[in-house]
């Protein structure tokens, strides 16, 4: 529930996430999972990044009617309130909509950033050189300009 | 506090079988008296325990072992906290409290807190302070499902495993990791494996037919410590002996869970101890059932006993039979090794003054059976290696029924009728399912109640749903009482549960109202409700029917499709070129070296494909990886056509009949990236010596004398091991490349999403898919032939899109504005 003092700020651009898909969005240094809907009106959902039962990266995940399902192992969760299946660790969601200029515009608990906690790193860091971290080099030279539109 | 509800309250302690079962017999037995709330440990609904061991083995998905998902607890009014601990009972107040502080009232109250593995006083088997132990890493029990994911996902990175134990959960769970790849060594204290049900001789036998498995089996061999600083590295021995592992289940035995009951003040001896109405002991409103009880100073751990203590429980807690007494159980097991065949009943060893015994031994073909014989009644069997009167002797051993004169008949059938004729002559008071008490009268009722399906059945009656031993027998007696009237089960062949048609009806569908993309597909089939998990399964299925007009929308694949590329556990990738026939050239070979070099590729690995794999690729450098190299995809992320692997063929090999690596480049350049309802994996062996394991594969050619092709289909080698079928004998090169087609398009038309071959041909049967696609009987064979040459001109290398991303920010996980 947002109050006012929840800070809203904007975290990126609606077309650089195509439609049903995620991204993972940066905001103060950590990371957010946002995902462009399709269905119920369109719309943004954000949610942590990493899955909370092997570290997979939700925001490759499929998506469907507002539910996501983890790339690794196919855990799934409500985009509205990350709740998971039955009797599973669910899933933090942070408010988030897009404006008429199509800036996706989040909302920050008001007490800090993001929780201090280890979001930046999946919950079993993976093996493999620099765990976690290499996989999502920060090269976005080849990001498309904010404006073209997903096709 | 008032309540509104004025019912007696029914409080169930632990959510595992014994539990479960309780509260489906008190429903069915006016639970409405009662306002239910169950408390469960595991995180989930209630799941078959004796199934674990084939969700261990690969061979049943963890999801079909659950009995009572979480929805039946919703459906019939009960409340089920899970992962919540009850942590103290006050039996005169009687409540109970829970560890966040809650405190619950009862009028009745069922104590089936089950048992826990024992671990025996071994050194080093917990790391850090032994009073609080955490298991060394490596180090297991085998008892939940949890335990189970732990094992599974430690064996990707192990390579041996020591069971300690060698019963029959020992033996099951060392031939689970053994079918994972690991190498096994069952390591037992006894002279003999399975010392309480088997005499020396049946356990000589078994023996010989587990290390016939590949499994290592060490006796009379006491473990007395774990090796290894940080994580198992060895196991060491009593005798000062050692063996190096990296992985330890310990499946020792199990101690009932009794410390609640304890701590409440009421009566523990081994269990919690019980009288013949399950009622603990002096407790006008406590009960305890299953693993946790102790009745007439016996514990019981097997699932027989347990549905009988429930039976005798509902009656007397819901007043339906108020004389209701369990006066104990014989106790029968089979062992469910896949490979050996064992089923024990009663005793092992006679008493030689009063018992008769007839005994049959074989061992070079693995074959012991006895039975023996008190009073004229039959007090014990072991039947190994041929379950030719399993049934007759379950019966005869649980009812106290009759025997035959000729006692060796309790053995063989002596010219008698077969197996087959003596299921339809068992009595309808026989129990055929002996995990759930089920009598071939009740599966014949079920029927004749108007149950055709065997699902339907099985759900009913819960025949066959305990360890699957008897399946096969179920079926025959659905059959049977159906009289030819039983009928397929819908659901059986549907495509997808969310859109309630087969495959051939969804896509005349699709067809019908032009639906082209996956979006509209859920919007006129599926009333717009979207399912993320139907998406790949639908785009396969549009793709199939469309081809190049299929209207493709990312979103609809998974991440390994929408990237070309598969996902591993940390988020990189791996990056497969085709390599067709897995015939290289040093030039290819200099290029991915140069690549792997460039990029820092972490692993380089060579594939059972014959292909190499670049493993731990970032997103972001795939279309870089892809230019640099300049090959073509390999596909090893799809749900399509991957691979064939050959045999050196005729041009080197002196043994070759037939040009093995031509026809599987051939093939490879044909069907290359085929979209396929579940991955194709070929083969082709130049001559039946098989080099390239042509039998076990989707499609696989073996060269046979005269310069002809045997096609086998079906075959497998990987979570299941299959041989091909043999469809047919081929004369050349091009039949073989069309009737290849053919059966590649009719198994993507009639395939459900992800059906393998193997299971495909199980369902389907060799003689159909031969008559349609071999000798053409239905006249679709053009039809077949034209579907696949459109699929094939509508392929293109989708690492082209290294140049032109179909997407935005399509390699990039994280997005900076």
């Amino acid at each position: 529930m947002s109050t006012p003092s929840d800070v809203e700020r904007t975290v990126g651009h609606i077309s650089a996430i195509p439609v049903d898909e995620g991204r993972m969005l940066r905001v103060d240094g950590h990371l957010v999972a946002v995902f462009h809907l399709r269905g119920g009106g369109g719309g943004v959902r954000a949610t942590q990044p990493w899955c909370p039962h092997r570290g997979g990266p939700l925001a490759d995940g499929l998506v469907g009617d507002a539910t996501l399902v983890c790339p690794l192992h196919g855990r799934t969760f409500a985009l509205d309130g990350g709740e998971a299946g039955p009797d599973e660790v669910g899933i933090r969601t942070y408010p988030a909509r897009v404006d008429d200029d199509g800036a996706i515009l989040l909302t920050l608990p008001a007490d800090g950033p993001l929780p201090a906690c280890s979001d930046d790193v999946p919950a079993t860091a993976p093996p493999g050189p620099q765990a976690g971290t290499a996989p999502f080099a920060e090269d976005i030279s080849q990001a498309p300009d904010p404006g073209s539109s997903p096709r | 506090m008032t309540r509104g509800d004025r019912r007696a309250r029914l409080i169930v302690v632990g959510n595992g079988m014994a539990g479960a079962r309780v509260v489906e017999e008190v429903l069915q037995r006016d639970g409405e008296q009662f306002e239910i709330t169950m408390f469960g440990d595991e995180p989930h609904g209630n799941y078959n325990r004796i199934s674990l061991s084939n969700v261990l083995a690969g061979s049943e998905d963890p999801r079909d072992i659950f009995l009572n998902p979480l929805d039946w607890y919703v459906e019939n009014g009960v409340t089920l906290h899970t992962g919540r601990r009850v942590v103290a009972i006050d039996r005169f107040a009687r409540t109970l409290r829970t560890d966040d502080g809650g405190v619950h009232g009862y009028e009745q109250l069922v104590l089936a807190t089950g048992s826990r593995p024992w671990i025996p006083p071994v050194d080093d088997v917990y790391v850090g302070d032994p009073e609080h132990g955490k298991l060394k890493p490596g180090v297991f029990g085998f008892r939940t499902l949890g335990d189970c994911d732990e094992m599974l996902a430690w064996a990707e990175q192990a390579s041996h495993v020591a069971v300690v134990g060698g019963g029959l959960l020992g033996l099951e769970a060392a031939r689970g990791l053994l079918e994972r790849g690991m190498k096994a060594t069952l390591v037992h204290r006894s002279d003999r494996l399975m010392n309480v049900q088997l005499d020396h001789e049946a356990a000589a036998t078994l023996q010989a037919a587990v290390e016939a498995l590949g499994i290592d089996v060490l006796l009379d061999t006491s473990t007395s410590a774990v090796l290894g600083e940080d994580r198992v590295e060895g196991l060491a021995f009593a005798d000062g002996s050692q063996l190096a592992c990296d992985t330890v289940v310990f499946s020792t035995g199990i101690r009932p869970n009794v410390e609640l009951a304890a701590r409440g003040g009421m009566t523990v001896e081994r269990g919690i101890v019980v009288d013949d109405a399950m009622r603990v002991l002096d407790e006008d409103h406590v009960w305890a059932v299953g693993e946790c009880c102790q009745h007439r100073g016996e514990l019981y751990g097997l699932v027989a006993p347990v549905w009988e203590q429930a039976t005798v429980l509902a009656d007397r807690i819901t007043g339906a039979k108020p004389t209701a007494e369990y006066h104990g159980s014989k106790l029968a097991t089979k062992l469910k090794v896949s490979g050996v065949e064992l089923a024990t009943m009663g005793l092992s060893e006679p008493e030689p003054a009063h018992d008769e015994v007839v005994r049959f031994s074989e061992p070079s073909r693995g074959v012991y059976k006895t039975a023996i014989v008190r009073d004229g009644k039959l007090v014990g069997a072991t039947l190994l290696g041929d379950m030719g009167k399993v049934s007759f002797l379950m019966q005869a051993f649980d009812r106290g029924t009759v025997l035959p004169d000729e006692r060796v008949a309790l053995l063989f059938d002596l010219g008698g009728p077969s197996t087959e004729d003596s299921i339809a002559e068992l009595p309808d008071d026989a129990q055929v399912c002996n995990c759930n008490g089920v009598t071939k009268g009740d599966i014949r009722s079920c029927v004749a109640g108007g149950e055709k399906t065997l699902r339907g059945v099985m759900g009913k009656t819960r025949a066959g749903s305990g360890c699957g031993s008897c399946k096969s027998q179920v079926v025959e007696i659905v059959e049977s009482a159906a009289g030819g009237a039983l009928e397929a089960d819908p659901a059986a062949d549907l495509y997808l549960p969310c859109i309630p048609m087969p495959k051939p009806e969804l896509m005349a569908a699709v067809r019908e109202h032009g639906l082209r993309s996956v979006s509209a597909v859920f919007e006129t089939l599926a009333d717009g409700t979207q399912d993320a998990k139907a998406k790949p399964a639908l785009a396969s299925l549009l793709r199939l029917v469309w081809g190049t007009e299929y209207e493709d929308e990312r979103d609809a694949r998974f991440i390994n499709d929408r990237v070309h590329a598969n996902i591993q556990k940390d988020g990189t990738f791996s990056v497969v070129p085709r390599v067709s026939g897995g015939v290289t050239s040093a030039h290819q070979l200099r290029r991915i070296a140069d690549v792997v070099d460039k990029y820092e590729i972490p692993m380089v690995k060579i594939t059972g494909g014959q292909r190499i794999d670049l493993l731990g690729v970032p997103k972001e450098q795939l279309p870089a990886v892809w230019k640099d190299l300049d090959m073509p995809s390999g596909y090893a992320y799809g749900k399509s056509f991957r691979t064939v692997k050959t045999c050196v063929g005729s041009d080197y090999c002196r043994f070759g009949l037939g040009d093995s690596t031509r026809l599987g480049i051939t093939l490879e350049e044909r069907f290359k990236g085929l979209e396929s309802p579940a991955k194709l994996k070929l083969g082709v062996a130049g001559c039946p010596r098989n080099c390239s394991e042509a039998m076990v594969k989707d499609v696989g050619f073996v060269a046979v004398e005269g310069a002809r092709w045997e096609m086998y289909v079906g075959g497998a080698a990987g979570a299941h091991v299959r041989k091909g079928d043999l469809l047919c004998t081929l004369d050349t090169e091009e039949e073989a490349m069309l009737v290849a087609g053919r059966f590649m398009q009719y198994y993507r038309q009639n395939a459900k999403w992800l059906e393998r071959t193997y299971t495909f041909m199980e369902r389907v049967g060799v003689d159909e898919v031969r008559a349609v696609v071999v000798e053409n009987r239905d006249g679709d064979v053009d039809q077949l032939d034209t579907a696949m040459q459109t699929s094939i001109d509508a392929y293109s290398d989708p690492w082209l899109e290294a140049q032109a991303p179909a997407t935005p920010n399509q390699f990039h996980t994280v997005v900076t504005s």
